[in-house]
């Protein structure tokens, strides 16, 4: 009874085109990756898939949640889904791909979103700007697949290898968001919330809460705008790629880079991945991951022409010095894979990394850059002593298909590590055997005092947090006391 | 009367009674800033050395109903810590333990207490630097500095993220760390975008009202091996936006701001007297770009890229200036253990600033407008400093006005407050964004963003339900 | 016939991974606004369920009998256009197939006697009466050859053999607007000494439209009975302008019986007479022309060069190409009977792909498939676009004539 209610009412909000109870239209948003491909989720449907087209139309829908007492999910562009979005009670899901609008400010050099815009769109967009009205402004892009939604509320932390380097993670590069709460009010953040203003300054006014939703999955409301900084389109822009066979020596040498503070984006990472990004087929990718050394060493170096040639001699010079083998420029063609992320554009390719066997899995740390060889000794250990791992489709081959990546923000003050598998999610035993080394790893991150990147259903987080995760509760019970949004995902007891 | 008796023993006994200040003349210090804010001194003072201390107080003041004001250097000059009722002030001075030198990841883990000028002097020990002030001594508590925002030399360059991970005494006496430092094994606690929701920049510009810093992992930057200042006269700022996001374009430069004759003049004169000749000598407004590399080779084509925008804006870059031919070591010196303020405050006795923010399109509007109001003032006006720091890239800008005074002249002094309110309200109900909204422009500020300021509130009430952490600022009553 | 609707597809439809390379292209492949605006009916619809995505799940929960024949259902899987984008680009990452889902899906639901959209099913009534999916008559199919100055050879009957069929689909010989292709294209081949006949008024469907709409059967039996026509007749070479025949015959033919024929698109045709001179563009044509590549001739008939070929050879003509070309073509919103059964979507997708083709800065059009033409056609009389939309053929045509000459052919603009 209360459902019919529920999506008349929608339907008068959105027009009834754009609200839906079907089974056909509910069902992909029961499932994703982690429910029958990895077979870690049950499959549960919203009762009421809505697309709203407007802030407004999103305040109204939140009011009618908290009326009837309806949870509410979100789901972003559809594309590598882990399991946030799946509704745990039914409920409705809002979708926000109408919500398109994109706003330049050029002059004060920012650019509002709303969050139905893809990342990719956002990327032509701009690349159609340089084109055709020289604008050498753009935002930093993250490292977010081209398909995901500019929607602050799911995980977004933007992970860009080619960026990272010099201008952080992506939530630095945001000035403002705005925030429709769980009660339905409207919020707009840092500069945003200066209305007879021009938005610009992401501090303030007085405590910062612009940061707030990033990583809560979408539990203290759903975002509706983002409001990006514009960064320089550089003169001209390089990439240079080393080999290495011994990641702590790559390491070693990644260091001595960062102290440099040259570059945009610096990272060490088996070679099989960069061969997968590049890959027309997936046999291209397993013989070029074969035939790579282990290890890449990449950077991407921007700037005025003085400044790349400046910045690549130098790099050059300290990987030869530090035991790198730079690549020659015919087997960067093989990388061409990053060329879009080299010049520092949009989007990963991390889709195009399943072509190799399949499907990836990480297990990731937050670590000072010289624990990192250690994070990757003990990891190494717990999946290789996986046989079933280690032995599809052929002996050995898990050993090339497996290794660490470290990406590096903000100069080298914080770093990234990840160990990362590639397999075959089709097959049960495959799947099987990268549990277990996911298993055996488990723990490594926790052993050396760092926490995984989570994805809320993690039961140890709110152990070993603390008072960090009862005031994050405390919050999300003040925004949202009826617990309708995304209840059970973020917050799980 | 019993109550202030139990709660001076009760303090006693957590910090030992030499911590505990009670004698007025002693407390005036915490009383006030050389602000215009209402002077009022606190009950007591007290002095913790470790997080369990503060945490002692806090739940004491939890249980008494007594407000604190955390302070850790009073250098922000604008009240924040200033009582605003019958309470106690926390000073976290003696906090000032470095508990963490990293020179691989480039940070640091430092305490309250720790100073610019302490800091500075361990890290250029290892080949690294903090990031300093414009503003504020090297007798500046880091922590608190960095904490309210305060824009450093190095904005320009390396943004606003030099502070990675906090730890916090909630105003109910539960410490809690955020990102990394959130969890109890970490060593190396630096990365703050993890965990759910990303709460650390709820503490920051929140002049202490949510939680009292305890610790902090902040980054170092290098000490260049090669480095120089290039000063550029400006006549007039109209197209300094257009210079500006030219300019940052470049991605060549480390400091970066615009100071007009008297604000140059005060922060690099060796005296007085100086800044009186000084004044007259320099341009009315004069470019400073810091720039620095690994080496002579990068300075120098750093150099190149930063002069082709100035000769396409018209403009010589110099090293020295008329009357400051060693501009140079003035302002490495400066920059690397600064006077701030203290120097601001010479040519008159007060300096007094307003932190406005501007975007480019208000630059020059709020340049009018700021000169309308001193105008309109019918009495002589204060002399006016100005800094202008050009930010993300030339789109944001730190608009400061300084305004000097005599201030044993009451009728200066009653002039240069009403002026500093005057300039104030026009910036804000112009459209300026104050990022800081200190306890002159607190009601003003929020006035304008109501919204935000409810949902600051009821973080506020969600944070400290006693309401016992610095009452009163951010116009919550 | 052989379609790959089994275990295999199951298991691969069931580890859709949500990479989103369905419906986004990289920027690598592409510049401009339109990454990320792929897959016509997700762009249009927006709903999930409407992605390749969405609809492998939807195969999914069949399958598994989770899900019932509703309206919606018949909505979701008929307003597909069948570009076979999603299939490329999935088949190199997840060795997916989500439009033979599709297609599966279809053919079930004409299986259980709901599908297709009752507006569609026109389709298959007027094949059965009259061997073409308009419902015209068949005497009709050979209208186009009237006022021809010369005379094409009737290969019907065995009497009269050729080296070349020609053979000109349903589209294009019932459609006024775009008839007059034929005649070009025929006066082209006859010029340049094409020894090639047609099988006029018994030329039989390819049955590529009811195979569009599920009705595999239909397509078996136009499969069947077209190979063996073919076959009795010693027809060696095929040669159709309709990109849609072209990619029936040429790639599912073969899944039905012995093909002794082999199949070419008329541009494969031009291009190579252009080469060997037999063919001279000599008259300028000095306009900005844009190029949109049909699904079916691009992505599933793997022709590209053909046709710039052909624009590159006409003196004058300044080419751009389009953002989203070749493999990464965006549909012109007519295939997969989406214009007989939803309109409104085919022409939104017209519009967009037309706003692509404004954006190069080109003042014309041109494409060689019927059922592009048609879509594109419709929308720009009805929008007063500024752009011109002229059949690849034609332009060929005015560049070895003349404007003039061009113009004198019956039925012409």
């Amino acid at each position: 009874m209360g459902l019919k209610e529920v999506k008349k009412k929608l339907q008068d909000i959105v027009g009834k085109e754009w609200v839906s109870d079907e089974p056909v239209d509910t069902i992909p948003y029961s499932r994703d990756l982690i429910t029958d491909g990895l077979k870690a989720y049950p499959e549960r449907r919203p009762d009421i898939v809505v697309m709203p087209g407007s802030t407004p139309d999103v305040q109204n829908i939140m009011r009618i949640a908290n009326q009837y007492q309806v949870p509410v999910h979100l789901i972003g562009g559809g594309v590598t889904l882990l399991g946030g979005s799946i509704p745990v009670t039914g409920g409705i899901t809002v979708d926000l791909k109408r919500m398109k609008g994109i706003q330049l400010d050029r002059e004060n050099l920012t650019v509002t979103v709303e969050s139905g815009v893809f990342v990719t769109t956002l990327t032509g967009y701009f690349k159609h700007l340089t084109e055709k009205e020289k604008i050498p402004w753009r935002p930093y892009f993250t490292g977010a697949p081209g398909g995901s939604l500019n929607n602050a509320t799911n995980i977004f932390q933007g992970i860009n290898k080619f960026a990272g380097l010099k201008y952080g993670v992506g939530i630095q590069n945001i000035v403002s968001l705005e925030i429709v709460l769980p009660d339905g009010s409207v919020f707009n953040t840092s500069g945003g919330a200066n209305l007879f203003g021009v938005n610009h300054w992401m501090q303030g006014p007085g405590p910062t809460l612009t940061y707030l939703p990033f990583f809560a999955l979408g539990s203290f409301g759903i975002c509706t705008k983002i409001t990006w900084s514009l960064y320089p389109m550089p003169e001209t822009c390089q990439s240079i790629w080393a080999y290495y066979e011994d990641f702590e020596i790559a390491t070693k040498c990644l260091i001595k880079l960062l102290h440099r503070e040259i570059g945009r984006g610096l990272f060490v990472m088996p070679s099989w991945t960069q061969a997968a990004y590049s890959a027309e087929t997936r046999e291209e990718g397993i013989r070029l991951a074969k035939a790579c050394p282990k290890y890449m060493l990449g950077m991407g170096v921007e700037g005025t022409r003085r400044a790349v040639a400046y910045q690549s001699e130098l790099a050059n010079r300290i990987i030869r010095e530090n035991g790198g083998r730079i690549a020659p420029p015919e087997l960067i063609e093989v990388y061409r894979g990053h060329e879009q992320n080299i010049k520092g554009w949009g989007q990963s390719n991390s889709p195009r990394l399943m072509r190799h066997m399949g499907m990836i899995m990480t297990n990731m740390a937050y670590l000072s850059v010289d624990q990192v060889p250690e994070y990757v000794r003990l990891c190494a250990e717990g999946t290789h002593k996986v046989d079933a791992y280690m032995n599809y489709p052929e002996p050995g081959f898990g050993a090339v298909a497996s290794g660490p990546q470290l990406y590096t923000y903000q100069w080298g003050h914080f770093v990234i590590a990840e160990f990362i598998f590639a397999y075959d999610h089709t097959n049960p035993e495959h799947c099987n055997a990268v549990w277990q080394c996911m298993h055996n790893m488990g723990a490594v991150p926790w052993k050396m005092g760092t926490g995984p990147w989570t994805l809320g259903r993690d039961p140890f987080v709110p152990n070993l947090t603390g008072n960090f995760y009862e005031t994050a509760k405390k919050l999300k019970n003040t925004l949202d006391p009826n617990n309708v949004m995304n209840p059970g995902i973020a917050f799980t007891d | 009367m019993m109550e202030e008796t139990y709660i001076r023993e009760t303090l006693k006994e957590i910090v030992g009674s030499e911590n505990v200040i009670t004698d007025p003349a002693d407390l005036g210090k915490y009383a006030s800033d050389g602000s215009f804010v209402k002077p009022m001194k606190p009950l007591y003072a007290v002095k913790p050395a470790t997080i369990e201390e503060v945490q002692a107080i806090v739940r004491m003041a939890n249980r008494m109903g007594i407000a604190l004001f955390p302070y850790s250097s009073g250098t922000n000059y604008q009240g924040a810590h200033i009582p605003t009722e019958r309470g106690i002030t926390v000073d976290l001075s003696r906090m000032n333990k470095i508990d963490l030198l990293d020179t691989v990841a480039r940070n640091t883990i430092i305490e309250p207490g720790v100073t610019f000028a302490q800091l500075q002097k361990e890290a250029n020990k290892v080949g690294l630097r903090v990031m300093t002030p414009i503003g504020v001594p090297a007798s500046g508590s880091v922590l608190a500095t960095y904490l309210e925002c305060t824009p450093l030399y190095l904005w320009p360059r390396y943004k606003t993220w030099e502070t990675l991970t906090l730890k916090m005494v909630l105003p109910t006496g539960e410490v809690m760390g955020t990102g990394q430092m959130a969890l109890p094994n970490s060593e190396r606690p630096y990365n703050w975008a993890t965990n759910f929701a990303v709460l650390n920049r709820l503490f920051f510009c929140a002049q202490g009202t949510l939680g009292i810093g305890v610790k902090a992992a902040i980054t170092l930057t290098n000490a260049p091996a090669a480095r120089k200042f290039i000063f550029a006269p400006l006549e007039r700022i109209n197209r300094l936006g257009e210079f500006s996001q030219r300019l940052m374009h470049q991605e060549a430069n480390d400091e970066y701001f615009i100071a007009n004759n008297l604000y140059l003049a005060c922060l690099l004169a060796e005296d007085k007297e100086e800044i009186g000749i000084l004044k007259d000598s320099l341009p009315p407004w004069t470019i400073v770009i810091g720039l620095s590399g690994n080496d002579e080779a990068e300075a120098s084509y750093k150099e190149l890229d930063i002069t082709d925008v100035l000769n396409h804006f018209g403009l010589k870059g110099m090293e020295g200036l008329d009357g400051l031919e060693d501009a140079q070591s003035r302002l490495a010196d400066e920059i690397e253990q600064p006077k701030g303020m203290l120097n601001q405050r010479r040519y008159s006795g007060a300096c007094n600033y307003i932190a406005c923010m501007a975007s480019k399109t208000q630059l020059k509007p709020f340049y009018d407008l700021t000169l309308k109001a001193l105008s309109k003032n019918g009495e002589p006006s204060p002399s006016l400093g100005w800094m202008i720091m050009p930010l993300n890239f030339g789109g944001s800008y730190y608009f400061e006005p300084n305004l000097y005074h005599n201030p044993d002249d009451q009728k200066e002094h009653e002039n240069a407050r009403k002026m500093f309110m005057d300039i104030s309200r026009t910036l804000i109900h112009a459209g300026g964004y104050f990022p800081r909204p200190y306890p002159l422009w607190a009601e003003e500020v929020y006035f304008r963003m109501g919204a935000y300021h409810r949902k600051v509130k009821m973080v506020k009430e969600m944070l400290d339900p006693n309401n016992v952490m610095n009452p009163g600022k951010l116009a919550l009553k | 016939m052989k379609f790959e609707f089994d275990e295999e597809m199951w298991r691969k439809a069931l580890f859709c991974a949500r990479c989103g390379s369905c419906r986004t292209v990289h920027a690598e492949q592409i510049e401009g606004l339109e990454t990320g605006l792929q897959c016509p009916s997700g762009t249009n619809y927006l709903f999930e369920s409407y992605y390749p995505s969405g609809r492998s799940y939807a195969a999914v929960a069949f399958k598994r009998g989770e899900l019932d024949w509703s309206d919606r259902v018949l909505d979701v899987i008929y307003s597909c256009t069948t570009c076979g984008f999603c299939q490329y680009t999935c088949e190199r990452t997840n060795v997916n197939k989500p439009t033979d889902i599709i297609r599966w899906l279809r053919s079930e639901a004409v299986r259980a006697g709901v599908g297709p959209l009752p507006a569609q099913r026109t389709i298959i009534k007027n094949l059965e009466a009259y061997d073409n999916p308009w419902g015209q008559p068949r005497a009709k199919r050979t209208s186009w050859t009237k006022g021809l100055n010369f005379k094409i050879k009737d290969l019907s009957q065995g009497k009269e053999k050729a080296e070349v069929l020609l053979y000109p689909g349903c589209t294009y010989p019932y459609d006024p607007k775009i008839q007059p292709v034929l005649r070009y294209l025929a006066a082209l081949m006859f010029d340049a000494g094409v020894d090639f006949g047609i099988l006029g008024s018994t030329e039989r469907c390819c049955g590529s439209t009811a195979f569009n709409l599920g009705y595999i059967e239909v397509l078996e039996k136009y499969g069947r009975e077209n190979i063996e026509t073919f076959h009795q007749l010693g027809i060696e070479t095929i040669v159709t302008p309709c990109s849609g025949c072209l990619n029936t015959m040429k790639n599912l033919y073969s899944q039905m019986g012995r093909c002794t024929f082999q199949v070419k698109h008329s541009v494969e045709m031009l291009a190579d007479l252009i080469r060997e001179g037999k063919l001279k563009p000599r008259y300028a044509i000095k306009k900005t022309v844009t190029y949109h590549d049909p699904c079916h001739l691009g992505r599933h008939g793997k022709i590209f060069d053909a046709p710039r070929t052909i624009l590159k050879a006409i003196p004058g003509l300044r080419f751009r190409e389009m953002n989203r070309m070749r493999e990464y073509s965006f549909c012109c919103g007519g295939g997969g009977g989406v214009r007989t059964g939803k309109i409104d979507f085919a022409q939104a997708t017209a519009e967009r792909r037309i706003e692509e083709a404004l954006d190069t800065g080109a003042e014309i059009l041109t494409t060689v498939c019927p059922f592009c033409s048609q879509n594109f056609l419709d929308y720009l009389e009805r929008s007063g676009s500024r752009l011109k939309f002229i059949d690849l053929i034609e332009l060929l045509h005015q560049s070895v004539y003349g404007e003039e000459g061009t113009k004198k052919v019956e039925g012409a603009k």
